[in-house]
């Protein structure tokens, strides 16, 4: 009863500042994406981007990653969640530059600071790189705020990475769960689709102990899928490239974007997690809030 | 290096002793198994031994050193495996056991979804050659959870990959492929 009380004040304030808040401006130069930023922008929250398949190099994941950095002009998001698939082909110092550091430059110098996991076309010794952040790591966690991160490496799965997992987030009182990795548990992708070995595996442990969101790639769109179980799933893997109309009626989509590059970004306020998914064009092709379950240990107090 | 030794003979040691308590087949799965992990740590003790004399790679590292601590350890050790040859590794009867090992944990029909999985994917085609490099083009399929379950274990180091319908292990640090066999799944 008092936590639905807590929720309700959270939504109302969310819609008070969304009312009181200017959040769109237009971009100043000709080239630079109209900004529409619907979420609400308050400093002290945890903001972040998210985003996919990306590592191409190619003119389109340039002027994605120019509007990335117009919106972070305005909405100063200081994390980005790669969610694998960050270079595709061969792997030499110049194709770290192509197709990831020239493409976010103005984020990177911004300290825009990314966090990325390994999809099926990267080879492991990313983990190394300065700009990753992964610490040497395959799957490693970080927190932000009230916000817990994981990040998973799905191409190679085995029992010490879900030994590690499941022994982590039995101790992890943070009060958001998040988990980020290439291959989606959930998709309605034509091309590759929801992944059942790795949904048998993660979905009953993310239940368990209450991951509330989760954020892969690999399927080339946008796509929000209903909740599951309690679990609030997002595809977001047309960071580099988009498989036009590969979205299929599987009746798992909420909303999905299957028609340009975009990327999502996200804010965390107190239970809300509020997002909204940006085209190429700067378009805001989905937003929405997810309000935070309580935990089962939560549940039981 | 000792400690590293050490540990894979007694666990083979251990290996070869529980199966004496086995049925037969079984009792042959587990010494083929120890045996395949022995020649694991031979490549894993000649690997340790290169890599140890090159500079260790930081968790914040340049694409610059990270390509030439990959390129330094791949040369190297292409060059000590120069006479590596397929089944080196992967010995027939290590991959017989491979096999009963998947038809014990496979039923039919959970087999011909995951022949289909591995037949259907992108890398299917991939030409895979020991002592060479896995195409960096080329996707690196995933390898089902659950299969990983039941394989002889790999050092951290290694991977099992699928290509078609051979199984590789690959050296994760440089995608070296250290060896393959062909026809893997029953």
């Amino acid at each position: 009863m008092t936590r639905n009380i807590y929720v309700l004040i959270t939504l109302l304030l969310l819609a008070a500042l969304s009312y009181a808040q200017p959040f769109s401006q237009s971009g100043k130069a000709p080239d630079e994406a109209k900004v529409t930023v619907t979420l609400p922008n308050i400093e002290s929250s945890v903001k972040f981007l998210a985003t996919g398949d990306t590592g191409r190099g190619t003119p389109v994941q340039f002027e994605l990653g120019r509007v990335m950095a117009d919106y972070q002009k305005i909405f100063p998001f200081d994390t980005a969640l790669l969610t694998g698939d960050n270079l595709y082909g061969p792997e030499t110092p110049s194709d770290y530059r192509a197709k990831f550091e020239e493409p976010y430059r103005e984020l990177l110098d911004r300290d825009v600071k990314f966090y990325a996991t390994l999809g099926n076309h990267d080879e492991t010794p990313q983990i190394h790189y300065e700009h990753f952040n992964m610490g040497g790591k395959e799957y490693y966690r970080f927190e932000k705020g009230d916000v817990a991160f994981y990040a998973l490496d799905t191409t190679y799965l085995k029992k010490d990475q879900i030994d590690w997992l499941e022994s982590e987030l039995a101790d992890d009182d943070s009060r958001w769960k998040m988990a980020f990795f290439h291959h989606p548990p959930f998709s309605s992708g034509g091309r590759h689709g929801s992944d059942d070995d790795i949904r048998d595996v993660l979905h009953p442990i993310f239940v368990k102990y209450g991951v509330d969101v989760v954020f892969t790639g690999h399927d080339h769109f946008y796509e929000r899928i209903k909740p599951q179980d309690g679990v609030q799933y997002f595809v977001t893997g047309a960071g580099g490239e988009v498989r036009r109309n590969d979205i299929k009626n599987r009746g798992l989509t909420a909303k999905g974007y299957d028609q340009d590059l975009s990327f999502m970004l996200v804010e965390v306020i107190g239970d809300a997690m509020i997002f909204q998914a940006v085209s190429r064009s700067g378009a805001t092709v989905d937003s929405g809030v997810v309000i935070r379950q309580p935990d089962k240990k939560e549940a039981k107090k | 290096m000792k400690s590293v030794t050490k540990h894979y003979r007694i666990m083979a040691a251990l290996i070869v002793f529980a199966a004496g308590a086995l049925g037969q087949g079984e009792a042959d799965i587990s010494l083929t198994t120890a045996e395949f992990q022995g020649r694991v740590n031979t490549y894993m003790e000649k690997r340790a031994a290169i890599k140890a004399g090159l500079p260790s790679l930081s968790e914040s590292a340049t694409p610059e050193e990270i390509n030439r601590h990959k390129t330094s350890l791949l040369e190297a050790i292409q060059k000590d495996r120069v006479n590596a040859e397929e089944g080196d590794i992967l010995t027939p009867a290590a991959v017989n056991a491979i096999r009963h090992i998947i038809l014990k944990e496979y039923q039919e029909d959970e087999l011909t979804e995951l022949r289909k999985t591995i037949f259907e994917a992108e890398n299917s085609k991939v030409p895979a050659k020991v002592n060479t490099v896995y195409p960096p083009s080329e996707e690196r399929l995933e390898m089902p959870p659950r299969l990983l379950e039941v394989l002889p274990k790999l050092p951290d180091e290694l991977r099992y990959r699928f290509v078609g319908d051979a199984l590789l292990i690959v050296d994760k640090e440089n995608e070296l492929i250290l060896d393959l066999a062909r026809k893997v799944l029953p």
